[in-house]
């Protein structure tokens, strides 16, 4: 997979985190679940933010930044907990994407996509995840 | 834990990986170098002197997480140097203070993370990368 071919993968993964984090914010109650309410807020906010660096490290590698789907599969959202773990694999899903990001890229790219993984594999503890030994790398699955 | 599979023969992989680039210097005609230039030897691969380091700061941490008890957090240092193909464990020494542990830890995050930058094996990379996010957690 090339760089740019990376870049795009992981652009379109952040068109689809920052979809399922807007439905999971309509999801979540800022009164009844407060502390919840605020992790989806701020891992929203933080996805818009990974999504316009990578729309302009795509620019900058001289490639057309793909758009988001016109659509996105959300999981079933009934209750807090649902929330939660649609949260929590989202952030693994971006936490391997990242992973193979760090490896198809060098410099800048590179430096982005192992900032992000940690961000992830951090994010992901917010929504009751627990910690891994080896985070985005499914072949050393220990979950 | 299941089993993790091994960056799997570490030097091995990276002499492999010299080869590589031997072969695609002939592909590209690069006439720059000798004929009878001698071949790189493992040694003086970037990426087994950086593994070699990462292995050293891994052991660090390890000896002093054992040392003041966090055998959760020694785990998971044992874990990372079996991955590179790491030595076996040394016994900790001295009772470090908990804060003397997280900095150690949060050093060793931004070793990870530089040396994640530096891998010229992008698989190499990837696998640093996952350390840091691992140490990330446990500093979270």
């Amino acid at each position: 997979m090339s760089e740019l071919d990376a870049l795009q993968t992981a652009l379109a993964g952040e068109h689809a985190a920052v979809h399922v984090y807007g439905a999971l914010g309509g999801r979540t109650s800022a009164s009844a679940t407060p502390a919840l309410f605020e992790a989806v807020s701020a891992a929203y906010t933080a996805h818009r933010a990974r999504r316009d660096l990578l729309t302009a490290a795509v620019i900058d590698a001289e490639g057309e930044p793909v758009a988001a789907a016109p659509a996105y599969e959300v999981p079933r959202l009934e209750s807090p907990r649902d929330v939660e773990r649609a949260a929590r694999e989202l952030e693994r899903s971006c936490a391997a994407t990242y992973a193979y990001l760090v490896a198809s890229t060098a410099g800048a790219p590179r430096r982005l996509a192992i900032g992000a993984l940690n961000d992830a594999a951090v994010r992901e503890l917010a929504f009751r995840g627990t910690p891994e030994t080896f985070p985005g790398l499914d072949e050393y699955t220990d979950r | 834990m299941p089993a993790a599979p091994h960056l799997l023969a570490r030097r091995t992989a990276l002499t492999l990986g010299a080869v590589a680039i031997v072969a695609t210097g002939c592909d590209d005609g690069d006439s720059s170098d000798p004929a009878g230039a001698p071949p790189a030897t493992p040694t003086s691969d970037p990426d087994t002197v950086l593994v070699d380091a990462v292995l050293a700061d891994l052991a660090r941490a390890e000896t002093l997480a054992l040392g003041a008890g966090f055998v959760d957090l020694a785990a998971l240092h044992r874990a990372h140097i079996e991955a590179l193909e790491g030595p076996e464990a040394e016994p900790g020494t001295g009772g470090a203070s908990k804060a003397a542990v997280r900095r150690a830890e949060q050093r060793l995050q931004r070793q990870l993370v530089q040396a994640s930058l530096e891998a010229e094996s992008g698989a190499l990379a990837r696998l640093l990368a996952s350390m840091s996010a691992a140490v990330a957690q446990r500093l979270a």
